[in-house]
Order: structure tokens, then sequence, then C-alpha cells
């Protein structure tokens, strides 16, 4: 053969090669997905509901607000479609949906579940073994919860920041404004599985520039207890979140007011830097749980006479904030033993350092969690600095008019 | 099937123009043939009967009791 | 024919051995030895590198010969050419089982309706073409894809380190246990212990004293890197959750949230990954195809590579029929072979010295 020829022969070869590419196999069209933005779980008297959030590219207009009930878009021009359709199962839905879309769902791009209080209360299994199985979904995918039924009022809400739902749910966990529960954090061991808090989704109308009668806008509402996977009657409310969250170390920066101890008077703090160690303890048989806080506060308001450039009274300060903050801290605790669920994961901690004695007690890790384990709070505040003035703008410049 | 044959074929023309040139003599290219064709019908045979017998089935029955025993 | 260098020696092992035990062997670790995969790790790469050394030695005696030439002269031919074939079984059986689980690693999470027989040809042709060039292509292209592939896995624990929980740590010590690790350093050491085939292509390298220093250094890289690896996986996902993942690695790598744009990174490291695993089958064909020249007396190993290829590729089809039959196989035998036919080469550094011992006592005594 000549060496035009073969060197022919190998392009050929190669080229053909390449056209063999394996991906071709299982391509599909970008404009053939249907990406799932969130999933919404709910439970109905016929069965497990499921509900896809889709955001609709071929609607999508550069500048155009999106939601719904903002503006006079007719509902044909939202971005959105939430596909919904009940089954006996989860899968079973899922494939109704798929018969309902004329593209395929991808699950790549989906971060957020949102689960209906009715279907949590029997059991987020199937939602935690779909997310593990699935090769698309991740481990790191949010939960979130909604009281009563999801459908309806996620899918009309009115969104004023973003475009899609999907956008503020992820802006909520990046800006840690929202307690983070991954699907992962339930799954850490067989003691706790499944115990976990689910931050809930509440409804009002607080968008004073929307006509009356629109749909209620998204907030952050506290937070719903998991034990073993099963919703618990017990909520936290929003300031008890706050200690969850801090607990968990996802609490970075807070805004609060206390009184003040000499006078009363409201003084407001924001909180730079919160650090959290949770350390177990084992003194003879019994555990023991440590939890230290120590936190960095700015003065952001003073109403109260207090002198703040005295080091005793900044010591006075600091200490009713840890006396407040140990409360929260407290109450919370002790509000998650009344269920029964260890949802800060304390079990890991014993398991990594006490291995012998846990897998004694661990069977029974609930009820000791519940009953008899011994719980220390230690709160050190440090006040950094007063902001930009020293004293309360009514000691300083406003006269006391008898 | 048939593409194990068409694969093994077109090695084996590959092969036949490589030993051509004159470095290889005629026993040396027998034996290469030779093996590949034995490897052909190795192939073919396991190919033809993978679902009643794989080639794990053996090695985890000879080699299953040793490694229990240093396990 | 002293073509290849001790560098290129050294990168060539370091791919061979942390690329299959990162991409698909930490599961398995996790789920035998928990806390104690790190120390397993650890103690098997020491086991392996032991059982290098002895063919290290073996080679040194002669380092201009081919093993496969002068086996027979000291176990004799008709003990010397079963042995031979065994080792070639065995690491035709590693290229099997790299094959397999590449294809079912691919084509479960990347390459969903691929037929296997498409990832097998694919990549057949592209290692066949590879080694069929002779040996020097081969550590080429490790010497080629070491560093890319050394930085793409040491991106990966500082991509997530920031979901660490550094507690768990502490379990690395709480929950010491030798007895725990021994299954995890069996394994490990069966993989590391690969090296011991540098033995069959003495003749090719330069500087052939120093090939002790380059394994030690292919060890130690390789070792740091599978640790760097599997103590993450600890961090993040604990033990009980990681030893129920099929393929901890690649969860670990979509934990990464550090921004939308790293988020979907997973397949551009995975390309990675498998050029490093293209290496290591690369060297694999390699050396059966010498094994299968040699014995036949043949000076040149071209010609067998392809066909060896295709059985690989064919044989990866076909080895096992399902994902549960190859969890069995990987925990009930396989391992055990590799290590059998690593150990060949300690048999006849045993016999070699005694008879060498000897031969020295029989001129002593004429004299």
């Amino acid at each position: 053969m000549t060496t035009a020829l073969t060197r022919l022969f190998k392009t050929t070869a190669g080229l053909l090669a390449i056209a063999l590419l394996t991906g071709c196999w299982s391509s599909i069209e970008l404009n053939n997905r249907a990406f799932v933005s969130v999933m919404l779980i709910d439970q109905t008297d016929k069965g497990v509901e499921l509900t896809l959030g889709f955001p609709l590219t071929n609607r999508l207009i550069p500048g155009q607000t999106g939601g719904s009930g903002v503006s006079a878009t007719a509902s044909s021009a939202q971005p959105n479609a939430y596909i919904s359709r009940v089954g006996p199962s989860l899968e079973d839905a899922l494939q109704k949906i798929q018969g309902d879309v004329p593209r395929q769902i991808a699950f790549g791009q989906t971060h957020s579940i949102i689960i209906g209080s009715r279907f949590a209360e029997r059991g987020v299994e199937p939602i935690l073994e779909f997310v593990l199985r699935n090769p698309y979904l991740k481990m790191n995918t949010n939960l979130f919860l909604v009281e009563g039924p999801v459908r309806n009022k996620v899918a009309q809400m009115s969104i004023p920041f973003e475009r899609f739902l999907a956008s503020v749910l992820n802006g909520y966990v990046s800006n840690r404004q929202i307690m983070s529960t991954t699907v992962k954090d339930l799954m850490y061991s067989k003691a706790n599985g499944g115990d976990g808090l689910l931050p809930i989704l509440g409804f009002i109308h607080n968008n004073a520039a929307l006509a009356p009668g629109s749909p209620p806008s998204l907030t952050t509402a506290g937070a719903a207890i998991l034990r073993n996977g099963k919703l618990v009657e017990t909520r936290l409310k929003p300031s008890e979140l706050s200690s969850a969250r801090a607990i968990l170390n996802q609490l970075k920066q807070y805004i609060y007011s206390i009184d003040s101890p000499t006078d009363g008077g409201k003084i407001g703090f924001y909180t730079t830097s919160l650090d959290m160690t949770i350390r177990p303890a084992l003194t003879g048989e019994d555990f023991k749980i440590v939890i230290r806080c120590k936190l960095q506060a700015v003065i952001i308001a003073s109403d109260s006479e207090i002198d703040l450039e005295s080091k005793g009274e900044i010591r006075q300060l600091e200490q009713a904030i840890n006396k407040i903050a140990n409360e929260g801290f407290a109450s919370v605790v002790a509000k998650t033993r009344q269920a029964g669920a260890d949802v800060f994961g304390f079990a890991l901690y014993f398991s990594v350092r006490y291995p012998r004695e846990w897998n004694r007690i661990k069977e029974q890790w609930r009820d000791y969690y519940k009953n008899r384990l011994e719980v220390k709070i230690e709160t050190d505040a440090m006040l950094k600095r007063s902001g930009s003035s020293v004293h309360s703008i009514r000691e300083k410049f406003l006269n006391d008019e008898a | 099937m048939t593409a194990i044959l068409f694969i093994y074929g077109l090695i084996a023309a590959i092969e036949w123009r490589y030993t051509r040139t004159g470095k290889h003599n005629k026993h040396s290219r027998l034996l290469i043939f030779g093996f590949i064709a034995l490897l052909l019908l190795l192939s073919e045979l396991l190919y033809l009967i993978k679902l009643k017998f794989q080639l794990a089935e053996p090695i985890i029955a000879i080699f299953n009791p040793l490694e229990k025993l240093l396990k | 024919m002293q073509t290849v260098t001790q560098a290129q020696l050294f990168k060539l092992f370091a791919l061979h051995l942390f690329s299959t035990m990162i991409a698909f062997m930490l599961g398995i670790m996790m789920q035998q030895s928990g806390y104690n995969g790190p120390l397993g790790i650890l103690s098997g790469a020491l086991i392996g590198l032991g059982m290098a050394f002895f063919a290290y030695r073996l080679g040194m005696r002669r380092p201009d010969r081919f093993f496969v030439e002068y086996g027979k002269e000291i176990v004799g031919r008709w003990l010397h050419t079963p042995l031979v074939l065994f080792i070639a079984v065995a690491n035709l059986l590693i290229g099997m089982i790299n094959f397999w689980e590449l294809q079912d690693f691919l084509i479960q999470f990347y390459l969903v309706s691929t037929p296997p027989w498409a990832i097998a040809g694919l990549c057949g042709i592209c290692i066949a073409y590879t080694v069929r060039f002779g040996v020097n292509s081969v550590f080429r292209a490790a010497e080629g894809i070491f560093l890319f592939s050394l930085l793409s896995f040491l991106l990966i624990p500082i991509l997530v380190s920031e979901s660490f929980n550094w507690y768990i740590g502490v379990g690395l010590a709480t929950h010491f246990s030798p007895r725990e690790a021994w299954p995890s350093a069996y394994y490990t050491s069966s993989v590391f212990g690969e090296m011991s085939f540098v033995l069959f292509i003495y003749p090719y390298l330069m500087q052939p004293h120093r090939t002790f220093r380059s394994m030690s250094g292919s060890m130690i890289v390789a070792a740091a890197l599978v640790l760097l690896h599997i103590v993450p996986l600890l961090l993040i996902f604990g033990p009980e959750l990681a030893s129920n993942l099929n393929y901890p690695e690649l969860e670990l790598l979509r934990f990464m949230r550090s921004g939308s744009f790293l988020e979907t990174l997973d397949p551009a490291l995975i390309a990675l990954w498998l050029i490093s695993i293209f290496v290591k089958l690369g060297f694999i064909v390699f050396i059966i195809s010498l094994i299968l020249a040699h014995l036949l007396k043949l000076k040149d190993t071209k010609p067998f590579v392809s066909p060896v290829t295709a059985f690989i590729a064919v044989g990866s089809l076909v080895i096992v029929k399902s994902n549960i039959q190859f969890q069995n196989l990987m925990t009930g035998g396989l391992l055990t072979l590799f290590f059998a036919s690593e150990l060949i080469p300690i048999l006849y550094y045993v016999v070699d010295s005694l008879q060498a011992a000897w031969r020295k006592k029989r001129k002593g005594r004429f004299n």
C-alpha cells in the first residue's frame, strides 16, 4: 500500500471512531429536556401527589418579572409550569407526569424538595430512597415543609424578587436565612436516622405593592421535627429555630435585642460570628453532651442609660446575653427531647468518641436522649464594638421633659 | 457474535500486513495466527454461553475458601 | 533496549496504583473496615511494596534478561510455564474486571442507554493503539498525564473541604482495630503488589538499580492520594452512610457546593480518571503480550497486543452477569487470585536464593 493510501485508511478509521462516540447513544437534545427545578410531594386521599416545577424556557422573556399575580401578566405567559399527578407511589406518579410532558424529565438541576405535612406524617423514607437511588439527584438536595396541602399554595404564590421559586429557595439557603436540611443529614446513622428539623415555608401577605386579594409570598416560618422519618406534633417557632440553627452551626449573622440589666431599656445586637462546639463526655456510665457557644456581637441600638465605656457594664451586658442564649438553647433542646428526636446528631458524636459504650445503648438511643442524657450549655459572648456612637441618643441629645 | 468475528478478522488482517514485512519467519507467523484463532474461539465460546456460564463462577468456587481463610 | 527512565516508571506505577483504587475500590474498603479503612490502606500499601521488593531483588540478579526466558532455569520448564501462564491469566482478569467496572460506572451515571460493548470496544481500541507502539508509548503516556491526573485527584478533597465534619476524625483513633483493618489491608496489598510485575520489564529499564526507589516513591504518592480521598469520605458521610453507597467517590464529587459552575464539574474529572485507568490497562496488556510472546519464543510482542485487548474487551462483557455477582466476586476470591499471582515472583526469589547458596556450597566443596 502506498503511503497516501495508508494515510487515507488511517484518517477514515480515525473519523469513524470519532463518529461512533459513545455519548451519542444516550444524548438527549437540550431542547428535549424538561429540567425539574423543584419537587413538591404531598399525600392526598387518592394517593401520593407529586408535583414537578419546571421553568418554561419557551416563555422566558428578558425583563419579565415572573411569578404569578405580580403584574397583569396572563397566566399563560407565566414562565413556570407545575405539573401534578396522583399515584399509589412516588414512582407511579412520576411515570404519569412523564406521560403528560412532551420532553424527557431531567432531575439534574433539582436542588429543593418541598414536602407536605400530611405526607411527612406518614414518613419521608420514600423520598430519601428516591433521592439516594436516582443517579441524577444529589444528596445535598434541600428539604422543606409546608403545612397542609402543598400544590396550590406553592404553585400560585407571588415571587417578587426572582423569576423562579427555586431561585428564592436557593437564595434562602445560600444566604443562610433558613435552616438547611439536606437528604444526607437525615442519614448519618441508624440510631438517629430520619431525625431532623425541616424548615417550614410559610405564606404571608407582606408585600404592600400587591393589590389586595393577590396570592401571598414566601416566608420562613419555624421548623418541624422529624422523628424516625415521620413528622411529630411539635413545631419550633422562628425564635426557637434560630437557636436550633445556632446549635447546628448554621447561624452566622443574627439581629436581636435584650433588656438592659441596668434599667431595662432595649439594646439591639448584631452577632458577627457564632461558633458552636459540641463535645460528648462520659462520666462513669452516663453520657453528657457539652454545647459551647462563642459569639461576638456588635451593638446596633441602645435605648438604655448603660455606660458602654465601662468594662463592668459591658461585662454585665455580656452575661445577660449569655443567659438569654443559654435559655434559648436549653429550651429548644428540651423541646426536641420531649419529642424524642435527636435532631442535632448527638448520636454521631458519641459513636465517634466512645464506641464501646455507644454500642451498648445505641439500640435505645432515642429513649436515652429523651430521658437520661445530660445536657450542659455554655455561652461566652464578647461585645466587640458599640457601633458608631458611644452613648444612646436619648441620653446624650434628648432632654427629659417632665 | 458476528461483531466479534468481524473484529478478530480486522485484527488478523492488520497483523497479516504487519508480519508480511519479512521480519518474521513462517513459523512465527503460524504461531501468531494460531494464537489469534485460539482467542477468537475462546471469545466466541464465552460470548455464546454467557447466560449459562460466567467466568466469575469457577473463580469464586476455587478462591473463596482461600479468601475466607485469609480474612 | 533500555529506553524507560526511572521517572517514567515512577509515574506509571503511581497512576497504576491510585487510579482504580480511588475510582472503584473505596466502597469496598468502607464496607469492610469502616473507620479503619485508612489504617488498612496504609498497611496494605506497605505489604504490597514488600512483595514487590522480592521481585526487585530477583530482577536485579539478571537485569538484562527477560524473566520469562530465564525463569525455567530456576524452577524447571514444567513448573515455569504454568506459573507464568497463571500470571498472564491473572492480568487478563485484572483487565476484564477493570473494563467491567468502567462500563458499569459510566453507564449507570453518565451514558445511560449506551450498550456496554460500545464502551468496551472504544476503550479497547484506545488501549490497543497505545500499547501497539511498544513499551515506550505506554510509559510516555503515563509521564504525560501524570501531573494533570495528580492535580485533578488532589483538587477533589480541597473542593469539598467545607462540608467536613472534623469531629468524625476522632473516630479514626477511638475505633482503632487492626482486626477490622485487615480485610482492607489485604485487598490493598493485592493492588499495590501489582508493582511486582516490574520483574518482566527489567531489560527495558535504565538504571535498574534505582527501581526500588521509584517503586517506593509510587507507593508513597499513591497511598497518600488514596488516603486523601477516603478520609474526606469518612468526614463527610460517616462510616454508616459511606458503606451504603455504590460509588462513594462519585457522591463525594457531587457534594461540591462551591457555586453552580463547579457543581457539575464531575464529568470533566471523570474524563481525567479514565485516562489514568487507560494507562494502567495499557501496562497490563503490555505485560500479557510480553509473557505470551516470550512463551512462544517470539521476539516481537506487537502482534499479540490487539487480540489480547479484544479478548479482554469481550471477556469484560461476559465475566459477570450482574452487579451482585460482581460484588460476590470482588469480596469472595478474585483479589486472592491476584495476591497469589503476585506471590509467584517471591517463590522464584526464594528458590533462586536457595540454588545460589547450594551452588556456592558445591563450589566450596570442590575447592
